[in-house]
């Protein structure tokens, strides 16, 4: 087993128990994760359900050898009281730094290797939402309903942008807008570099799940249940109903794009042309009854999901042209029993 | 279960997780505000039923000492006493169990405020994704879904959690305070004393029991009970005529003082005007006249009885 197979599975075992209830201890100390970790280079970043970001050592596993764990000090009182961190971390291999938001409002940067803290950034408001790093920027939101741009280098303030609700989901970096939902059912394009908004669009929910982009356009799900596809000016070219509400942050898969719906529903949507809204379904598959809203992890033609059941899914993806394309499950592993489903 | 799990939240969850949103959006995202009103909006509601309670209790404490009567008459045919108690409710217009209306309706209330509280009071993703289930689509004009995350923060408290520092004393006081003091107004005077210890036991027992309850639920919900405690002794004293509310002392009555004061007052208020609070002093006469026809039936109808009883 190399080290990428150690770090994929380390991946798919932390997202399967993501948001699965802040009460288990199927993995000791971190309990679990609600988004990604962010790969570095000798260590994995987790933000733990248990409010400390770790960083974990590839090799063995541990974070009190080569790697960390931060905040040093845990608040006073039982460890049940440290907020969890509901963001995930992002990494910049070239600052060496891993940002996290966390529920003080702050967004705290660590130099990645040691764990020293290099500098914060205070919002108004909690931060759910898991930061992204371009171009030494880093983009993210907060229950203070702004988006935030802030400098990666010093933490200074690059830039904020209001919306009318609290910005929850990842940021998405399309061509060179800020792509955000907000909780007053709007999806938001904020010129990376100004902070101005260059289009907005409105659904009928929150837009919590964050969206993903191919070459051209951006796929943002929303809590009324629609996957939106929206062209760089804003101009709405589809959406289609998945049928239940979308927490999960959708992936795109071989050029067609895989969105998970609460309600155990895992769908595949052909994305290319300009056919029907309701022709857009490749295949579909439901994950059991489990409810899912853990982002979406993708490599090559294999798709894995996290259920609320504690439940790993790995679905692959068969067929070589869009119309013939299906997703089949490969296996089910139970991270609570340590066992196949 | 599944069909009452669906009946409970589309009947009490969600048109109340939504009043409460409405109402916070209202009052300029103000959380405790919100909560007053929708305490007075339950009140209101209720309110048919309230006065009806008041009425039937006030009716209740004047049948006391016929009451006695009846069962020092009967006291070796427990059939019998309650035959003749039941006979007595009906011809007073009384439904004994009347009064519970009110409390039957502020228990899914409570419940259901609890569980919305809960659920609007978010503190982790998970209570967000089952709250953005319960959100109406269909109410245009008060924007609720931009107004998550609710603000949980009123005079320093955190209406979403349990008390702390000085509300953990102030919460479980007035809490006590509040629930003492309706009871003591709506009790109904009993005439039997071991009734009577009953009732001074439940009189200090309820408070200290829902004031222990305050310090583990959340503030909003001790909150709701004590302005709905306070709306209901403002209405306890505007309806019940002057001199006829229950004294607030001395905190622990004597056994007698009950019975003699329910005497005095079914001497002054016949049952069949019960619910007669406009009445006026010039129609005292009138009054005691119906009452001596009301004892002088009261006396005569255990005497039939006791005849049957004979034969």
């Amino acid at each position: 087993m190399n080290l990428r197979n150690i770090a994929f599975w380390m991946t798919a075992v932390f997202a399967g128990i993501v948001m699965a209830g802040c009460t288990q201890t199927s993995l000791s100390g971190i309990r679990g994760a609600y988004d990604h970790p962010a790969m570095g280079d000798r260590l994995i970043y987790v933000s733990g359900i248990d409010g400390y970001l770790y960083a974990i050592d590839k090799t063995t596993g541990l974070f009190n050898e080569a790697g960390w764990r931060r905040p040093h000090d845990p608040p006073e009182g039982p460890l049940e009281d440290m907020p969890p961190l509901v963001s995930g971390p992002a990494f910049d291999r070239e600052a060496n730094i891993v940002v996290v938001g966390s529920e003080d409002g702050r967004l705290y940067a660590y130099q990645a290797d040691t764990g020293e803290p290099r500098w914060s950034f205070e919002t108004g408001d909690k931060i759910w939402s898991t930061p992204v790093i371009h171009r030494g920027v880093v983009y993210f939101g907060s229950h203070d309903r702004s988006i935030y741009a802030v400098s990666l280098r010093d933490g200074l303030l690059e830039w904020s942008y209001k919306t009318g609700g609290i910005v929850a989901g990842k940021p998405l970096i399309f061509r060179d807008m800020v792509v955000a939902g907000s909780f007053d059912k709007k999806l938001y394009a904020i010129d990376a570099d100004s902070g101005s908004l260059r289009w907005e669009l409105e659904g009928d929910h929150w837009f919590w799940a964050g969206a993903v982009a191919n070459d051209r356009t951006v796929f943002a799900p929303s809590m009324d249940g629609n996957v939106y596809a929206v062209d760089r000016g804003g101009k709405l070219l589809w959406k289609y109903d998945v049928g239940a509400p979308v927490v999960s942050r959708p992936s795109l898969m071989l050029g067609s794009l895989v969105v998970a719906a609460k309600n155990g529903r895992v769908v595949l949507l052909d994305v290319s042309g300009s056919g029907a809204d309701a022709d857009r379904l490749i295949d579909s598959e439901f994950v059991g009854d489990a409810e899912i809203r853990a982002p979406l992890f993708v490599e090559g033609r294999t798709l894995y999901v996290g259920t609320l059941e504690s439940t790993v899914v790995r679905l692959d993806l068969r067929g070589s042209t869009t119309s013939r394309l299906d997703l089949s499950e490969a296996w089910c592993y139970n991270t609570e029993t340590g066992a196949k489903c | 279960m599944d069909a009452f799990f669906v009946l409970w939240t589309e009947l009490i969850i969600r048109p109340m997780l939504n009043t409460l949103m409405v109402l916070y959006v209202i009052s300029f995202n103000q959380m405790g505000i919100a909560i007053i009103l929708f305490t007075i909006i339950v009140r209101g509601v209720t309110m048919p039923l309230t006065l009806k309670q008041i009425k039937q209790m006030r009716a209740m404490s004047v049948l006391q000492p016929r009451l006695r009567e009846i069962q020092e008459r009967y006291r070796n045919d427990r059939g019998r006493i309650s035959q003749e108690t039941m006979r007595m409710y009906r011809e007073a217009g009384v439904n004994p169990i009347g009064c519970l209306g009110p409390l039957v309706v502020q228990m899914p209330i409570l419940i259901g405020l609890f569980r919305v509280l809960i659920q609007t009071l978010f503190a982790q993703p998970d209570d967000l994704v089952g709250l953005s289930q319960k959100l109406y689509s269909w109410i245009p004009l008060f924007p609720i879904y931009p107004a998550v995350p609710l603000d949980s923060g009123f005079l320093g408290m955190d209406l979403g959690a349990p008390p702390t520092s000085v509300s953990i004393v102030a919460v479980p006081v007035l809490v006590f305070v509040s629930t003492w003091v309706q009871q003591k107004l709506t009790i109904t005077p009993s005439t039997d004393p071991r009734q009577q210890s009953n009732q001074t036991m439940m009189l200090w027992m309820m408070p200290v029991m829902i004031a222990f309850f305050s310090i583990q639920f959340p503030v909003g919900l001790s909150m709701y009970w004590i302005v709905s405690n306070v709306i209901g002794v403002g209405i306890q004293v505007l309806v019940t005529p002057r001199g006829e509310l229950p004294p607030l002392f001395p905190l622990f009555p004597k056994p007698d003082a009950a019975p003699a004061a329910a005497a005095q007052s079914a001497d002054d208020d016949p049952p069949k005007e019960m619910g007669d609070h406009g009445s006026t002093r010039h129609e005292r006469p009138h009054r005691r006249r119906s009452n001596r026809v009301g004892s002088e039936r009261a006396r005569r109808r255990p005497r039939r009885g006791r005849g049957r009883n004979t034969k």
